[in-house]
């Protein structure tokens, strides 16, 4: 484990470095590539201006978000250096300056050492040696270049440097805060679906992940869930409005139930039990929420956007449905994330079927989650006849073919969306329900090995 | 890994999971699997599920899995058995790079080897590694140096390991106190690298109209990891799995050039990752002389020896054939197809098992051809008609097995020989549903189409069609004509017809012997538009 000191230069006067650790270290992490760090850290400094820097600052910290405390401490200037120490800045920062070259002569092997002021280091490195202009290994003869000392301003790590004029001998605590990148969490929940008992088992963990560049050691962590709006993410609407489709099929019915956990402004906040290290680089995963058994079922459905024959027969939707109220054993807001669900095979071993992404969910919610496709379910769709009722009305005959090769009767429920203004069923071989100002549904009994026709005539019209 | 750089990785990690913070805190090691089960999905995905056994202390545990699969997703672990609340879990897995080798080792004494091309002489200079970036650079007695620009050979040697270097990718848990003693543990996950495809062989009998159907499973790791005596099965059916943005279990896609497999795109992706990783290291400042892009196996072969990871870059593709036949069963609502017994699965093996094999199944052979339009006729004078070969999958027929989708390969007897009759895709299907593969064209069966179209009062539309059959093969065929009608006609109406008419899927057909010689399929459609 690496560690950052603050290093402590009094303007014209040597840098000493003073090496504390931290008194605390507290992270909060939202749930959208963004996390405000904040470290509280004991100095000592005698009155007067000093540049204090610190090193190994998240690499993708929000510089314009810093903001530095401390009890008679007045900021006059940060910078964050982003130059990093690599051969080529090594080069550029030399020019106007000597570096000493080491050619190696590739006939007898003698090595001769000369000193070069660097002139330029454009397209190649051009060198003064004496009065010889030259161009660094133009002739491809081995030339070590060494040079004597690092710039001050290339730094092994990002480093942030705050100028500050204490106007009395300070010995406190000092508090640095910033927002940055490279940190998030995300909720994932891991669903053991016991279709014979009629429940699920569901285990909520925190996925932290860490590609700031640094390692936070021994942080008192805390998440926050919920959307937070940050500018310039507009760009991004159309994703977003799609993506809140998806969530609404998988959200049936919106909870009213409030739940204990702690809250924040309008969002709930996850603090994790103990302090941790997330190093860089690593997944961490925090378990936030364990319910057994609670009621689930698993359903099939499809939903049909408009009126056609298909050849290809399409395989149903299965989906596990349950709800997170307090009733069903779950009783807790969901924060947003992916629900990969576990059943049982033959044997008793927990296998994968399919996964789902929920949105911020509160308590007392109905949710369907859609798992996959139904193997031995299919629906094959044939539009029977189109009729002009009126001139502005049309009759659509459609007939559903639901074919059922499983060992078991099922109930596949058939939902025909998105029609236009009026529309009412005028006929149907099976009692449907209204879902919708434009939707109807209809549950379709199938027996086990069997299948079922269901028809229907919708009329619409504008 | 040789035994005490082992030994000594472990005990850093011992370490590490100690910390600062909880000296009480205990860590349990479970290095290797007792068995292992791998169900394998068909969305470059599998579901691996190890036995270990442990034996907990009664105080609070970090539970460390170590030589887990490198591409596991740590959030779709489960751990059942372990009887303690899990409280926190972390998978920590640095690939051992020329770059994660240097980048823990900043601030480290390194040995920089140089060899004078000339005289041979070999110079060992101690310094200090002070940057790793785009480039390395290095402090010696001398100076300040970049390392791999002096145009010397030059060779960096570690002193000691770097902190925290995971050789093997583990996963550690934190169980809460509980009951002291050995326990047997389950962990499973997610892990990418994983495939399997199915393809069908159908022989036809020319004279029985029987057909031999053959299902075989191609299964593929292209992971590093080596399975052995496990239990394999397959899932067959279509998963909602999301993409990686999105938080999903989807790996990201692999782009397979021109004659490449899968398997060899996913070698070359990690070379070429390999490659451009460190040709980053051997960024240097402005030099008017090109400098030889330095190979990844070049720059790997120095780290070699000590973990074998050109091993893993080479490709090596050994196909196995099992000589078992995998068994069915249902897992909700996909096939699950298990291996019989258990068998070893290699780093980068392929394995091809049979999974159906049905000697005699009842098809049918007709030809078949479809108008998609009302009113359009088809571009070509004279159409040929496809060869459809169609059977009912039911047992009373030979068949009732699922078919996950996959291709179908027809092949015929003809003058004593096999021959490749062709080849049609199919997708998931289920017992009871009936299937129809177009396998190919019809040869000397040919067919003229002629269309008269006519306006009527109110928007109507008429439209007269002639089909003249033509057929040359000297024996009776079987006929299958479909006219398809676009879906916005209203008041579709079927006049008049030379032959009886019954609809499939939605469009009007006929079907019917033809003679050899010539047959007509007249017919009058009446519709309006909207």
């Amino acid at each position: 484990m690496r560690r950052y000191a603050w290093v402590i230069a009094s303007i014209g006067a040597t840098a000493a470095a003073q090496d504390t650790t931290d008194k605390s270290l507290a992270l909060t992490i939202y749930n959208s590539d963004l996390a405000l760090v904040e470290h509280v850290r004991p100095l000592t400094i005698p009155a007067g201006s000093h540049r204090l820097e610190f090193q190994g600052v998240s690499a993708q910290i929000m510089s314009q978000t810093v903001s530095f405390a401390g009890a008679g401490l007045t900021v006059i200037e940060q910078n964050f250096d982003y130059d990093l120490l690599t051969p080529e800045k090594l080069m550029e920062k030399a020019v106007g300056q000597r570096v000493r070259i080491v050619r190696t002569n590739p006939g007898t092997g003698r090595e001769t050492e000369e000193t070069a002021e660097v002139l330029s280091t454009v397209g190649g490195v051009v060198l003064k040696i004496g009065e010889r202009i030259e161009v660094l290994r133009e002739d491809g003869i081995p030339a070590r270049v060494i040079f004597d000392e690092v710039p001050p301003n290339l730094r092994a790590s990002p480093t942030l440097s705050i100028l500050v004029n204490a106007a009395r001998p300070a010995n406190g605590d000092v508090t640095l805060a910033y927002l940055t990148r490279g940190l998030s969490w995300n909720a994932d929940y891991v669903a053991v679906f016991e279709e014979a008992a009629g429940n699920v088992s569901m285990q909520g963990w925190i996925t932290l992940t860490n590609n700031s560049g640094t390692t936070f050691a021994n942080a008192t962590a805390q998440l926050v869930a919920g959307d937070i709006n940050v500018v310039g993410n507009e760009a991004e609407w159309w994703q977003a409005y799609n993506f809140r489709r998806d969530r609404a099929n998988v959200l049936r019915a919106g909870g009213v139930e409030s739940s204990s956990r702690e809250q924040l402004a309008d969002y709930y906040v996850y603090p994790l039990a103990a302090a941790t290290t997330i190093a860089n680089n690593q997944t961490k995963q925090v378990s936030f929420l364990t319910a057994e058994r609670v009621r689930a079922n698993r359903g099939y459905e499809q939903t049909f956007y408009s009126f056609y024959s298909q050849d290809e027969p399409v395989s149903s939707e299965v989906r596990v449905r349950f709800s997170n109220s307090r009733s069903s054993g779950l009783g807790d807001q969901l924060p947003s994330g992916v629900v990969r669900v576990y059943a049982r095979d033959a044997r008793g071993q927990p296998q994968f079927v399919g996964e789902d992404r929920i949105g911020h969910t509160s308590a007392g919610s109905e949710l369907a989650l859609k798992i996959g496709d139904a193997f031995d379910v299919t629906i094959q769709p044939t539009l029977r006849q189109t009729t002009r009722a009126t001139r502005r009305a049309t009759d659509y005959a459609m007939s559903y073919l639901v074919r059922n090769a499983r060992s078991e009767p099922i109930t596949v429920t058939i939902r025909q969306d998105s029609l236009w203004r009026f529309n009412e069923v005028i006929a149907q071989s099976l009692e449907g329900r209204r879902t919708d100002a434009d939707s109807f549904a209809w549950d379709v009994p199938v027996p086990a090995n069997g299948e079922t026709e269901l028809t229907f005539t919708i009329r619409q019209s504008w | 890994v040789s035994a005490p750089a082992k030994a000594w990785l472990v005990s850093a990690a011992v370490f590490a999971a100690l910390g600062a913070r909880a000296q009480d805190e205990v860590a349990v090691y479970s290095a290797r699997a007792d068995s292992v089960a791998v169900t394998i999905y068909r969305d470059d995905l599998a579901l691996v599920t190890e036995t270990r056994t442990v034996d907990l202390p009664a105080v609070p545990v970090t539970l460390v899995i170590e030589d887990v699969v490198e591409t596991l997703l740590p959030q779709s672990a489960v751990i059942a058995g372990a009887a303690r609340v899990l409280a926190e879990s972390n998978f920590d897995f640095d690939r051992l790079t020329p770059r994660s080798l240097l980048e823990r080792s900043i601030g480290e004494t390194v040995m920089i080897t140089r060899t004078n091309p000339a005289t041979g002489t070999v110079t060992r200079t101690a310094a200090t590694i002070l940057a790793v970036g785009d480039g390395v650079v290095l402090q010696s007695g001398a100076g300040t140096e970049a390392l791999y620009c002096s145009g010397l050979p030059e060779r960096l040697e570690l002193m000691r390991a770097p902190d925290e270097l995971l050789a093997k990718p583990r996963l550690s848990v934190q169980l809460a106190g509980g009951e002291a003693g050995p326990r047997t543990v389950e962990v499973s996950y997610l892990a990418h690298g994983f495939a399997w495809s199915s393809d069908y062989v159908a022989h036809l009998d020319a004279d029985s109209d029987a057909l031999r159907l053959a299902g075989w499973a191609t299964l593929t790791n292209t992971t590093g990891s080596v399975f052995e005596q496990a239990e394999m099965q397959l899932v067959a059916g279509r998963l909602n799995i999301l993409a990686a943005e999105e938080g999903g279990s989807a790996a990201e896609p692999v782009v397979a050039r021109d004659g490449e497999s899968d398997v060899e795109a996913r070698d070359r992706l990690v070379r070429e990752r390999a490659a451009s990783d460190a040709a980053l290291l051997r960024d240097c400042f402005a030099m008017d002389i090109p400098v030889p892009a330095p190979r990844a196996e070049e720059l790997l072969t120095l780290f070699a020896a000590q973990e074998g990871v050109d091993g893993r870059l080479r490709m090596a593709q050994a196909v196995v054939v099992e000589a078992n036949r995998l068994q069915r069963e249902e897992l909700g609502d996909y096939q699950l197809y298990r291996l019989p017994w258990r068998t070893d699965l290699a780093a980068r093996q392929t394995k091809q098992v049979l999974f159906l094999d049905e000697p005699a199944v009842r098809v049918e052979r007709f030809y078949g051809f479809r108008l998609a339009s009302l009113t359009t006729p088809p571009a070509a004078d004279v159409v040929i008609p496809n060869l459809i070969v169609s059977f009912e999958n039911t047992e009373r027929d030979g068949l009732g097995e699922p078919l996950p989708s996959g291709i179908v390969r027809v092949f015929e007897q003809h003058a004593g020989r096999e021959v490749f009759a062709g080849e049609a895709a199919i997708g998931d299907r289920p017992v009871g549903l009936p299937v129809e593969l177009v396998i190919g064209r019809a040869q000397n069966v040919m067919l003229e189409v002629t269309m008269e179209s006519s306006r009527g009062g109110d928007r109507g539309v008429g439209v007269t069609t002639q089909h003249r059959i033509v057929n040359n093969k000297g024996v009776p065929i079987d006929l299958e004509i479909r006219h398809g009608v676009e879906s916005h006609y209203l008041d579709l109406t079927l006049e008049r017809t030379s032959r009886p008419m019954r609809r499939k899927y939605g469009d009007l057909a006929w079907r019917f012997a033809v003679p050899p010689g010539e047959a007509l399929l007249e017919y009058e459609l009446t519709a309006r538009e909207p």
